[in-house]
């Protein structure tokens, strides 16, 4: 009895001590906090309605639904839904729009607009919706000659793009190349230009000089290209807007056209040595045209690109045996090899926004485009096949485009573009082949 | 007369001398009874299993015969706080085995982009955990086999009420947990835990559906992908399961990229209306909820 009497009372002590710390303890008030990492990276579903249009602006408002429902499905972040599974047809500009019809087909984002004519202007406004909040996240007008409206269309894609991927836009850009027509041993090469999407192709020489290389300049619509004619290569410094040509010299001992630096006031470039069997990268001031030597070894180093810092500059060398990439500082100093992969590194291009070098890589006889991170780390292949070259990025860092050959009598090169993790590529249009592609920076 | 009061003497008599006789049996009979000693032995069966799962056995081995008689006491409060349980109580004598298996399946369903129905079944299967407990207070009343048997399975300090404590201090470690749950499962001894410890398990279940839910309807900015960025969104839920109001961010940053992060958590919060999965008699544990949303897509280090 005394035992039971002791553990009676040792059990009421327990039990009133748990009751005691359930009082003390402070209960979380059972409020759910959950982390999630992760999520969908399929293609926004995104819904782009028929721009209201009045007074003769019909046109205009179909053109400026197939430039921005063609730019974002072209880049891989969107799926532009088609307009005969809208429930709600949207009939005035200003009424918000039944959000209820817009998820019902799946869409997150929804683009209202309209576009009239003004005083010989077209005026185009644009609204975009997250169908889910129910919220307006972005919303512009524009006012144009009625010439540049496509522009329009590239200007509203990239301010839609933005604000749903959170990278700045590159719809209203244009591509330099390289337009190659005539015979395979007889090419005609054309410099061309066009806007991103493959629109408003020009010409911009003649054809009686073989023209290679286009590079632009990071701040301006101004171009270097290298220009093979009966005589001596050439270097020009082109403008696109002016036609203005001037030449920058001739140089009989150069392959590659110079490529600017950030600040556009330099170009730098390889200069092959008196014996024709070396190279070595110099930079010049395009003011004073004054040449400054940067590398001092018995290879071939060329190929040079600037980090958009200016801070330091990639190219690629042979001098440890076969082509690979380095990079040195804008002085030339610490000069490191980055490459170390299995094959041959070359055209090393550093991106806009400096978080990857883009490459040639060439291996078991076969041309591979790559990116790796300025340390050499992180390679990655984004597409490989029988001859891919010369990649050019696009001003966000997000997307790369390059040339592509194919073999054979009628084989030719042909531009073709990718997302830097390898998804969505993409053949660029081009009234011919197309070679040596050149992104410009924002037009705007 | 006479002889009536000789034969009564007499008869009194006989009943004294008999009584005389008599005696000394029923003293005999009254030492037997602590031949009950044996039944202590039968309680040493019940001390190991204390042992293994009881950090403070060590004065109760001494009284035995008394504890057993607590130790079903103990178990019989727990099914009492759930009715669920006593309705559960017929099935899950014939069906021992299968709790165990039917919880580690939502764990193979977790990686998988879940419809609202799993994640119902997967909630409903949690609530009916209770069940166990209920085999753990018949496999307590026959405790001549069961010694044996639990030995070797349990070394788990199971929760006493010392351990209550402890055990709300669990709450983080659950996240984790349906595992845990699993395990549970199969341990007869959580019968005094039952309120608190379900909770956690419950909670822990709810956390891991409202992730995987919010993971599917969330679609991750490209620029946010290789981002470091994370972003916190506090909604609340009406009982039927839809927000109340508009989701709230509860962080910040200057950086344009983490508007479009959060302006895309929001959109997530709220493309997964309805949340209407969640057990309805439990609407306290998922009224209020706090999400971190983290694109954590790197790549190419």
């Amino acid at each position: 009895m005394p035992n039971f009497a002791r553990l009676a009372t040792r059990r009421n002590f327990l039990l009133g001590l748990s009751l005691l710390m359930l009082a003390l303890t402070p209960r979380v008030s059972f409020a759910l906090d959950v982390d999630v990492s992760g999520g969908r990276i399929n293609p926004l579903p995104i819904a782009i309605t028929p721009f209201l249009a009045g007074g003769g602006a019909e046109e205009a408002g179909a053109t400026l639904n197939e430039v921005i429902s063609n730019n974002l499905g072209r880049s891989g972040y969107f799926e532009p839904l088609p307009q005969n599974s809208f429930i709600e047809q949207i009939t005035d500009f200003n009424q918000e729009p039944r959000f209820a019809d817009w998820r019902q087909i799946q869409a997150k984002a929804l683009v209202t607009g309209q576009v009239y004519v003004d005083g010989g202007k077209i005026r185009v406004e644009f609204k975009l919706f997250d169908v889910n909040s129910q919220q307006q996240i972005a919303a512009q007008q524009f006012s144009t000659s009625p010439k540049n409206l496509r522009r329009i269309g590239h200007l509203a894609s990239d301010v839609i793009y933005k604000a749903l991927t959170g990278i700045d836009g590159y719809f209203d850009t244009r591509i330099v190349f390289v337009d190659e027509t005539g015979p395979k041993d007889r090419r005609v090469k054309k410099l061309a230009v066009m806007d991103q999407d493959g629109f408003n192709v020009r010409t911009l020489t003649d054809g009686s000089e073989l023209v290679v290389t286009p590079r632009f300049s990071p701040n301006s619509q101004e171009i270097t290209y290298m220009s093979i004619g009966q005589g001596t290569p050439r270097v020009y410094l082109f403008n696109i807007e002016t036609r203005q040509k001037e030449i920058v010299g001739e140089f009989a001992n150069m392959s590659f056209a110079p490529r600017y630096s950030p600040d556009g006031q330099r170009v730098i470039m390889s200069l092959l040595t008196t014996d024709g069997r070396n190279s070595n990268i110099y930079e010049m001031d395009l003011r004073s045209r004054q040449l400054r030597q940067l590398t001092n070894t018995p290879a071939i180093n060329t190929g040079p690109s600037y980090a958009p810092d200016g801070s330091q500059i990639t190219f690629e060398s042979d001098r440890g045996g076969t082509q690979q990439i380095y990079v040195m500082g804008v002085d030339g100093s610490g000069q490191n090899r980055i490459s170390f992969g299995n094959g041959r590194y070359s055209t090393p291009v550093w991106s806009p926004d400096g978080q990857y070098i883009a490459f040639t890589k060439q291996a078991g006889g076969r041309f591979a485009i790559g990116v790796m991170k300025p340390d050499g780390s992180g390679e990655r292949i984004l597409t490989e096949g029988y001859h891919n070259e010369g990649p050019t990025w696009a001003p966000n860092g997000r997307v790369l485009m390059f040339f592509r050959d194919t073999p054979g009598e009628n084989g030719g090169p042909q531009l073709y573009s990718v997302d830097i993790t390898g998804y969505n590529e993409q053949q660029v249009q081009t009234p011919g082949f197309s070679s040596d592609p050149a992104w410009s920076p924002r037009l705007n | 007369m006479r002889k009536s009061l000789i034969t009564s003497l007499l008869l009194h008599g006989a009943i004294l001398v008999a009584a005389l006789v008599v005696l000394p049996d029923p003293d005999k009979y009254k030492v037997q009874p602590q031949d009950a000693i044996q039944v202590d032995i039968s309680k040493i069966g019940d001390e190991s299993k204390r042992k293994a799962t009881s950090k403070t056995a060590e004065k109760p081995i001494e009284k035995a015969a008394p504890k057993k008689v607590e130790e079903v006491k103990k178990v019989e409060p727990a099914p009492k706080v759930d009715e669920k349980v006593k309705t559960a109580v017929k099935e899950p004598v014939a069906e021992p085995p299968p709790p165990a298996p039917k919880v580690e399946e939502p764990k193979k369903e977790e990686p998988k982009p879940l419809d609202p129905d799993p994640l119902k079944d997967l909630l409903k299967k949690v609530e009916e955990e209770p069940k166990p407990k209920e085999e753990v207070k018949k496999a307590e009343v026959k405790p001549a086999k069961k010694p044996e048997e639990k030995k070797p399975k349990k070394k788990k300090p199971e929760l006493n009420t010392d351990d209550i404590a402890a055990f709300l201090n669990k709450t983080d470690d659950e996240k984790t947990a349906p595992q845990q749950t699993a395990e549970v499962t199969n341990e007869p001894e959580l019968g005094d835990q039952d309120i608190q410890g379900n909770d956690d398990a419950l909670a822990a279940t709810l956390v891991d559906a409202l992730r995987q839910k919010l993971a599917g309807c969330w679609s991750v900015p490209p620029g946010a992908r290789e981002a470091n960025i994370t972003v916190k969104v506090r909604f609340f839920l009406t009982p039927d399961g839809t927000v109340s109001g508009y989701p709230e961010v509860l962080n910040g940053s200057g950086d344009p990229l983490f508007a479009t992060t959060a302006q895309s958590a929001i959109s997530a919060v709220m493309e997964c209306q309805k949340y209407d999965f969640f057990p309805a008699d439990r609407y306290d544990l998922w009224k209020d909820n706090t999400i971190s949303f983290n694109p954590n897509m790197m790549f190419g280090t």
